[in-house]
């Protein structure tokens, strides 16, 4: 009895303050990482993925420079493009996974670092043209980061 | 989008946890739901008033909340 009336104690501060308790949403995961909580069955199911993703494309990369015109030339050349698939598809995997606002949360992210990184890779890029360095397209890694960071601001609008 | 779900929660003695579980979404979407930051799809306000037994117009009030653009 007395726990219920604790329960209804506490419910009744949370109704008379003008705000429920924080999220908590898991902020170092999402910069870090990229999801919610690493430690969620979809979230390891992602990493996972995610390295024999990586592995693979890293595997086609270097052997493809290996292997010449050889008999192995065609199945070494369909691995990075396999793994790059695999990461896709694990992405699309795990956000079908998600309830609505983590999803919601997800897409906005990859919404903004897609624009974002697109268009300061290139501003990059346009002023290593302009002074005569080879700065390689870094736009793609600039995402994963830029990614990160607007997890981090987008959760914190629904905190 | 005003609603009532904190006060239907409490009168139902759910935690936001125990709330989440029933409807299949995280804790922090039935916190940014009472906190009114964030308006649910239409097929979840339905699982929160199928949950709950009160019509759609009993929990969710379509007046705008002050500072908010959408």
């Amino acid at each position: 009895m007395n726990s219920l009336n604790q329960y209804k104690m506490d419910m009744d501060n949370q109704m008379n303050s003008s705000k429920s308790p924080g999220s908590n949403w898991p902020y170092t995961s999402l910069l870090l990482f990229g999801y919610f909580g690493k430690n969620s069955p979809g979230a390891k199911k992602l990493a996972i993925r995610n390295t024999i993703g990586l592995l693979l494309t890293i595997c086609g990369i270097i052997f493809s420079g290996v292997v010449g015109q050889t008999v192995y030339a065609l199945p070494v050349l369909t691995l990075a493009p396999l793994g790059i698939v695999i990461i896709m598809w694990a992405y699309k995997e795990y956000l079908s996974g998600l309830d609505e606002l983590s999803r919601m949360i997800q897409y906005e992210a990859f919404a903004f670092s897609y624009g974002a990184a697109i268009a300061i890779g290139i501003s990059i890029y346009a002023t290593g043209l302009y002074v005569g360095w080879a700065i390689p397209a870094i736009w793609i890694l600039l995402a994963e980061g830029l990614r990160g960071i607007a997890l981090v601001y987008i959760a914190g609008k629904y905190a | 989008m005003k609603n009532r779900l904190r006060v239907l929660r409490a009168e139902h003695q759910f935690s936001q946890a125990e709330l989440a579980e029933k409807l299949g979404v995280s804790r922090q979407t039935i916190n940014a739901i009472e906190n009114d930051k964030y308006d649910p799809s239409l097929s979840l306000a339905f699982k929160i008033s199928r949950l709950f037994h009160k019509p759609l117009e009993h929990i969710f009030d379509d007046e705008p909340i002050a500072g908010r653009s959408d």
